[in-house]
């Protein structure tokens, strides 16, 4: 619930959206620590003597006062506390903070206090704008955030059967939930027939490593961390479903940084 | 068995469709428009439906108008060696207003967005560099909004055009006429500062 009694109060956050909302008006989505997502209005944030907008960049953390409205708060004041600049220098970065801001947008309800949510976006737009490598700032910030909405992946024992699992290849399911050893794979299939291909897909035994490392390690060990581009790329696959299993619908940031990515290659190649 | 009927109800539903406009206001302007006198109900239709049938978007800068070439890309007094890149139509209508600009435009009808999903190739900036292939063009003036989107696109028009031989610049970014030093964030208040010019110039 949003904070009952005083007319305005004071919280920090950071810009998940914002879109054009009347003649000049902009209604900002807002990450805050207290009061989890808010969605307000900032009135006459495209007039261009305003004092606000140049603090209502996306993916701006800030310190906001906010006044109780009827159906949306006010946005009053505004100021900067982290600009994130050399995020807004790279195309590729932009489109990985998209997809860390969208990724929250999505998963959480409105006002539901998340303020470990708000850490770990906090940390990982720190971590893009140091020059981390973004694959795996996006990686570690996708396993941490299922974690945290009750996603969790289960990827230490067998969802089937509850067995530990063995160094080997494996199999995994969104749907089930996690990993499926090749023994309840082969008694799905048996069962199942073709619809088993459709819920499991494999899994590499170093993607599963990875996996692991990702939920279970700290950042600065993780950070440190080096991928073969194909290891990288069924992560990243793996993921990017999980994701969408869970939301019913892709990313409008996941495909835009893909097309980035592809071309800065074609860029690159010629 | 709804009490509105069907026609009011369709145009209640066309007006909440306009951006700004909700559905208290969208009944609003029906109900006003039920009552207004004739003339004017039958000026707006006719409005409404010139609009579609006498613009145009000029096939070379995109803007809308009511000729192909649009009045500005056929004004040879205009300088032809000048470009200025916006999102919107009503960019150039801006730019248009202050009278301080006489060369020609481009309107990319948008800019890139990562969380709407907009990318390059949904805008027209491959016709853009189309044009400076193809046309005298010595300098491409960047004027998309100071936001992330508009610098986004600023910076990868740039990219694309790097290796053309143009003289690529930018709009000043800067403190507005009336604004105040004190609420004016870092951003623009150090863009303020590295753009500063020299005393009358």
């Amino acid at each position: 619930m949003r904070p009952e009694r005083a007319r305005t109060y004071r919280t920090e956050g950071i810009i998940l959206n914002r879109r054009d909302w009347g003649e000049a008006d902009r209604l900002i989505t807002l990450l805050t620590p207290e009061h989890g997502k808010l969605r307000v209005v900032a009135i006459g944030a495209r007039k261009p003597t305003t004092r606000k907008s140049g603090h209502l960049e996306l993916f701006t953390r800030g310190l906001f006062v906010l006044a109780r409205g009827r159906t949306f708060d006010k946005l009053t004041q505004a100021q900067t506390l982290d600009y994130f600049t050399n995020i807004r220098h790279d195309l590729t970065r932009i489109g990985q903070a998209g997809v860390l801001c969208e990724l929250v947008d999505r998963f959480l309800e409105e006002a539901d206090a998340a303020p470990a949510v708000y850490d770990l976006l906090h940390n990982a737009l720190l971590a893009l704008d140091s020059g981390d490598n973004g694959d795996v700032v996006l990686f570690h910030f996708q396993m941490q955030l299922f974690d945290l909405v009750g996603y969790r992946p289960v990827l230490h024992q067998c969802v089937v059967c509850e067995d530990p699992l063995e160094p080997v290849a494996q199999f995994i399911s969104v749907a089930l939930g996690g990993v499926v050893c090749p023994t309840c794979y082969q008694r799905l299939h048996a069962d199942e027939g073709p619809l088993a291909k459709q819920i499991v897909r494999t899994l590499s035994l170093n993607a599963l490593k990875v996996l692991r490392f990702l939920q279970t390690a700290p950042w600065p060990r993780i950070r440190r961390l080096r991928l073969p581009a194909e290891v990288r790329e069924e992560v990243r696959t793996l993921l990017d479903l999980w994701a969408t299993h869970h939301l019913e619908r892709g990313l409008r940031s996941g495909r835009f940084l893909r097309e980035i990515e592809a071309s800065y290659k074609k860029e690159k190649k010629p | 068995m709804s009490a509105i009927p069907k026609a009011v109800a369709r145009l209640i539903d066309e007006f909440a469709k306009l951006p700004g406009v909700g559905p208290k206001t969208a009944s609003r302007l029906t109900f006003y428009l039920l009552r207004a006198p004739e003339e004017q109900v039958q000026a707006l239709a006719d409005a409404l439906y010139e609009l579609r049938r006498h613009l145009v978007t000029c096939s070379r800068c995109f803007n809308i108008g009511e000729t192909n070439p649009c009045g500005i890309c056929s004004d040879t007094s205009r300088d032809q060696a000048t470009v200025c890149v916006v999102e919107e139509p009503l960019d150039v209508i801006a730019i248009e207003r202050t009278g301080a600009y006489k060369g020609l435009y481009h309107v990319l009808h948008g800019a890139i967005s990562p969380v709407d999903g907009i990318l390059p190739q949904d805008l027209r900036i491959r016709e853009l560099v189309q044009r400076v292939k193809q046309e005298p063009i010595e300098e491409v003036i960047l004027a998309t909004n100071p936001t992330l989107e508009g610098e986004a696109t600023a910076e990868y028009i740039a990219r694309q055009l790097r290796s053309h031989g143009v003289r690529l610049t930018r709009l000043a970014r800067g403190l507005p006429m009336g604004g105040d030093l004190e609420y004016a964030d870092e951003v623009t208040l150090s863009r303020a500062l590295q753009g500063r010019s020299e005393w009358h110039q």
